[in-house]
């Protein structure tokens, strides 16, 4: 044993778990979200890794109205502005290389689908807050594995 | 537990029935690496084991942050979708709990960051005011002597809860993996939970309680 523990720690650690287990158990809502977590896995798309977010910025950048984010895979790029109205989202998105693309807003239970232009942008509308990613579908799809989809982040 | 590898290819995306929400025992049992293989292959019920066996661990560290029941359970629910995107590539199946403890945290940061919520609170500042969180007396059986070890639990540090959560949690779990999850020296969790249950010993004290 530890000199500096006490004798009794043991048993307070004990009592300590008792205790949180029943004042502060995991609500069976957040288990259930976990589980269900497991029908948005995906192996053939590729994954943009979100390199950038304002809203972690240091305070000089913020009071801009908008959250800008991007992310980045090997094929491509996606640029993402956040702007929030009435507790609803509108996204506007960039492409980068530019090009026209099928894309899907996907949230926990939603799957929202959007068009880019040629230019490569989009928008969504009327989105509710919460752990949001975005898919671009595969340009050919009998070619698997050229699509992407982004990290997951609470937007 | 049997492990039955899901011979199906490709993406898992069909709306399964609601799963339950009991957690399964026999989770406990199984082997963290084989779980963690079988899930990457598509086993959902290898899914739902190490959900059933990390999900207190998750909880414990977003809510070690002082994160109200919404805000811990959006931070829960990323750090669980990531941990999905994430299987293929956990070089070590075994650091699975670490890496969710770790996304939690970094999660739980941000959140509290794009809150604004002022200067990010100290990690060995005691618990000044806890006001906006009422208890979650979720149990109404709670007894006199757990809402008093809970108000006691409350006035520690950040780091102090953060470090008894985990060690309570999994029991099982060695300080090198706390030690890596809370990302301090293996040599300073020993002291440090001596010092935590002392403090703790301290305010179960001014209440009126034996430690």
């Amino acid at each position: 044993m530890n000199p500096a523990e006490h004798p009794d720690d043991t048993a307070l650690l004990a009592e300590l778990r008792d205790m949180l287990w029943r004042v502060d158990p995991v609500p069976a809502r957040a288990i259930e979200a976990a589980r269900n977590s497991y029908d948005w896995r995906t192996l053939d798309l590729e994954l943009a890794a979100l390199t950038a977010d304002s809203s972690l910025a240091t305070a000089d950048v913020r009071g801009e109205p908008a959250r800008l984010l991007s992310y980045e895979a090997g094929s491509c790029s996606i640029d993402v502005e956040v702007g929030e109205a009435a507790g609803r989202l509108r996204i506007l998105g960039q492409l980068v290389p530019p090009q026209a693309a099928r894309l899907r807003v996907e949230q926990p239970g939603v799957s929202v689908e959007v068009t880019a232009d040629e230019m490569g942008r989009f928008t969504v509308r009327d989105l509710p807050p919460g752990p949001t990613r975005f898919v671009v579908e595969p340009a050919d799809p009998a070619a698997p594995g050229t699509g992407v989809r982004t990290d997951w982040v609470r937007l | 537990m049997s492990i039955s590898v899901d011979p199906r290819p490709g993406r898992h995306r069909g709306r399964a029935a609601a799963a339950t929400a009991r957690i399964s025992f026999e989770a406990m049992d199984a082997d963290p690496n084989t779980l963690v293989a079988a899930a990457a292959a598509g086993d959902r019920d290898a899914w739902n084991s190490l959900v059933d066996r990390y999900a207190g661990l998750v909880w414990a560290t977003a809510r070690a942050f002082r994160l109200n029941d919404a805000d811990a359970a959006d931070v829960s629910q990323v750090t669980w979708l990531r941990a999905v995107e994430h299987l293929d590539d956990l070089r070590n199946p075994a650091a699975l709990s670490s890496w969710l403890v770790t996304t939690t945290r970094r999660e739980a940061l941000n959140l509290l960051r794009q809150r604004r919520t002022g200067a990010l609170p100290d990690a060995d500042a005691p618990e000044v005011a806890d006001d906006e969180q009422p208890p979650p007396w979720h149990d109404i059986l709670v007894d006199e002597r757990n809402r008093e070890l809970w108000t006691a639990f409350r006035r520690l540090s950040a780091r102090c809860q953060t470090l008894l959560r985990l060690l309570v949690i999994d029991p099982a779990g060695s300080y090198t993996k706390v030690a890596a999850a809370l990302d301090v020296p293996v040599g300073s969790l020993g002291p440090t939970r001596a010092r935590c249950l002392t403090t703790l010993r301290g305010h179960l004290a001014q209440s009126g309680v034996d430690g």
